[in-house]
């Protein structure tokens, strides 16, 4: 599904990633885990296709394809979805013509025929419902005046919408309560199947409380220090990341295979 | 002396014995002291502070001439039709070429409103003069020619107001006067310190202009259907000069939509000329469209006053002109009066759109919430000047203004400037003024989810045009038509038909 190989970046001149390598096959959900600035962040715009990054060496393949040389949005038609750490506010454009525009767009790009407005209605009910959220919100501009958790489901809602092959998530679980965790973890949970992937970025270990992943990897310093199972979440909660300090420049980026 | 000096003046000698009402002694002598204003003034120039951004120098180099009634253009009404917002409207009242069109226009207003031309008014009643006090104005201040004026005018005078009394009735008086009205001061404290209104050309409208719309709309009517006021420029290379009232007796409601369009592309001068009165408890929607041709000048000049609990929603959108500037002024007279002012400009190409607004909060407890919007791109260029002022009295008074502004283009300019002076000290004001481009975050928000960059950028610039329809209710055929106007007038706007507003 995606195959990332010594990948470098900087961002003004600055290297924030050091020379990545991670592999995600289909089915699998994998989390990256790493104290602030270890460019956990940067890893899920990269591959999402934002503005403002210069990709100074490396290679990623998403299913077969040169995922670096595609625009953000062909990358969101061809599957790529990256729940945003901060979604943004659009003032005026209704959530409900974004989904609708979002989800023909991937449609189209499929060959399947739009959605017409009934069915279309039908399934984005279907969806709020699921996330427990209120059909009010449809109407309301996107992201506009949403508490922190409102707008983390609605990124959620988004993604089971669109069904997305690769799923990113950045620091979805920043700012959510335990209840509207659930909610999120439930979501991402139900798009869990073996021909789609996941990346979790996370800070904290409590998401993966409610989404098991499949491997778990340590950034820090622009480099994957450290890969293990769920244990190393578990791990990593209870003595913090100090602990990788010695071990990361020991191992380097080979550790992440 | 200015080209546009002489080039009117000899029009004024051509037309002037034509003029609906002509010969009688009260209109004679206010369009004579009003010509004499704009002799004495010429156009007004960037020279003074009001106009530091707008030239009005093709007209001044090219004036163009007036056409009598019987020289106006006679369009089908298909043809004006095309260009109608809501073309099936019963309401409809079509001027053309500054001239009232009775063959275009038709109603079914209820009985007692009176809508149609001010041309026929002044023919059958010229005693009764204008439908808006014009004493106060004609001449600069402290000059003692306002008091002639008047007593010259006695029947407009008197006439002016009705019901109103004669301190509101003057407040509302065309202030053609430059600097301070010399008899604002003594209208009982309600005008004090307000500017007297107005410039030049507004006078010129009074001297010459021969129609316009006269909209009464007596007390306790309510008229649900809008009145379409259709002005159409259908002959190339000529001035319009209308002349328009619109009154709303008390406790009375309409919605009139006001469209300024071209049936060519070639020059115009548009100078409109309007007073607007809105009685107690009374509500007016007056919502312009303003989408002339590529090269024609549109310069309007439009006041209103509110009295007590009356309330007025104004809608402005100006998109089309080579050049278009709007002064707006409302005053709100009396206790709980309420404007709410939504403007939206467009400039495109090199077009130049500037946008002059005053609320004078005259009285306690009156409130005003103002939203202009612009979207400058290529080479268009933008002015926003909104001044808000609180008089002494008017405690209590509730008054917020913004102005929000989006450059789509290196070459795109807008000179915003709010301004609030305040008199009293129990007040709640605010005001603020934004420029800025497309949000790089929105736009890579959208593409993530698989718009392409160009739907993202239409989209963003279409959600913050259709911001200013906020109060227009978003089920009626009304908003449908504003928004598809509007978007036409988008870089790929004309693609978007979904619903796109929250």
């Amino acid at each position: 599904m995606l195959e990332i190989r010594n990948l470098t970046a900087e961002v003004d001149g600055k290297p924030i990633l050091k020379g990545i390598d991670l592999t995600v096959n289909a089915g699998e959900v994998h989390a990256i885990m790493g104290p602030n600035g270890s460019g956990k962040s940067t890893l899920s715009s990269i591959l999402a296709g934002r503005d403002g990054y210069d990709i100074t060496g490396g290679s990623v393949s998403y299913q077969g394809q040169d995922l670096l040389a595609l625009a953000a949005e062909e990358r969101a038609r061809a599957g790529v979805f990256l729940a945003f750490q901060y979604p943004v506010e659009i003032p005026g454009v209704s959530n409900i013509y974004l989904l609708k525009a979002a989800v023909n767009a991937r449609r189209r790009h499929i060959g399947l025929p739009e959605l017409d407005a009934m069915d279309f209605l039908a399934l984005v009910r279907e969806k709020v419902k699921f996330m427990e959220m209120n059909e009010a919100m449809l109407y309301r501009a996107v992201n506009e005046g949403f508490s922190g958790g409102e707008k983390k489901r609605n990124e959620i809602l988004q993604m089971i919408m669109l069904e997305p092959s690769l799923a990113l998530l950045d620091e979805t679980d920043s700012g959510l309560d335990i209840d509207a965790l659930k909610v999120v973890s439930k979501g991402v949970n139900s798009l869990r199947s073996p021909d789609r992937a996941m990346i979790l970025v996370t800070h904290y270990q409590r998401l993966l409380d409610y989404i098991t992943p499949d491997k778990v990897h340590v950034l820090s310093g622009g480099r994957i220090v450290k890969t293990g199972g769920p244990e190393l979440a578990l791990e990593l909660e209870r003595q913090g990341y100090a602990w990788l300090g010695a071990d990361a420049q020991a191992t380097g980026a080979g550790a992440a295979r | 002396m200015s080209q546009a000096v002489t080039h009117f003046q000899t029009e004024a000698a051509r037309l002037g014995h034509g003029l609906p009402g002509a010969g009688n002694a009260g209109l004679d002598a206010l369009r004579a002291a009003a010509l004499a204003r704009f002799v004495r003034e010429g156009l007004p120039v960037t020279r003074q502070e009001d106009w530091k951004y707008t030239s009005l120098v093709a007209v001044e180099r090219k004036p163009l001439p007036v056409l009598a009634a019987e020289q106006a253009a006679s369009p089908t009404l298909a043809e004006v039709l095309r260009h109608a917002v809501l073309p099936k409207e019963v309401n409809r009242l079509v001027f053309v070429d500054g001239h009232f069109a009775p063959g275009l226009s038709s109603h079914r207003l209820p009985a007692g409103v009176r809508a149609g031309s001010l041309a026929a008014r002044l023919d059958a009643q010229p005693q009764e003069g204008l439908p808006f006090a014009t004493s106060a104005l004609i001449a600069p201040a402290g000059s003692g020619a306002a008091a002639i004026a008047a007593q010259a005018a006695p029947a407009a005078v008197g006439a002016a107001h009705g019901a109103a009394t004669p301190a509101v009735a003057a407040a509302h008086a065309i202030g053609l006067g430059t600097g301070l009205a010399p008899t604002a001061s003594t209208l009982h404290g309600i005008t004090a310190g307000v500017p007297a209104q107005g410039s030049s050309l507004a006078a010129l409208n009074v001297a010459l202009g021969a129609d316009g719309l006269d909209l009464d709309v007596p007390a306790g009517v309510v008229i649900e259907d809008p009145i379409m006021v259709l002005f159409v420029s259908a002959t190339p290379d000529t001035s319009a000069l209308p002349v328009s009232s619109i009154r709303l007796g008390d406790g009375s409601r309409a919605t009139v939509i006001e469209q300024h369009f071209s049936l060519h592309e070639g020059a115009a001068l548009n100078s409109v000329f309007e007073r607007i009165e809105v009685g107690a408890k009374a509500d007016l929607h007056h919502i312009k469209v303003q989408h002339e041709g590529p090269r024609a000048q549109h310069v309007a000049d439009t006041e209103a006053i509110v009295h007590g609990e009356g309330q007025l929603h104004s809608m402005v959108l100006a998109l089309g002109g080579a050049l278009a500037r709007e002064d707006l002024r409302v005053t709100l007279a009396q206790t709980g009066a309420h404007v709410d002012l939504d403007g939206l400009y467009l400039a495109n190409g090199r077009q130049h759109l500037d946008h002059h607004t005053t609320v004078h909060h005259a009285s306690p407890a009156c409130t005003s919430a103002q939203a202009y919007r612009g979207i400058l791109d290529d080479a268009g260029r933008g002015v926003f000047n909104g001044r808000v002022i609180v008089a002494k009295d008017a405690q209590h008074t509730d008054a917020q203004q913004n102005n929000a502004n989006l450059l789509l283009s290196e070459n795109a300019e807008i000179d915003t400037k709010p301004q609030l002076e305040i008199f009293a000290d129990d007040v709640k004001c605010s005001h603020g003024a934004t420029i800025g481009q497309l949000d790089p975050a929105q736009l890579f928000y959208l593409r993530s989810r698989g718009l392409d960059e160009t739907a993202a950028r239409s989209l963003v610039t279409f959600a913050f045009a259709a911001h200013t329809l906020h109060r227009i209710d978003s089920s009626t055929p009304l908003f449908s038509a504003l928004r598809t106007l509007l978007f036409a007038r988008l870089p790929g706007g004309a693609a978007l038909i979904e619903d796109i507003t929250a």
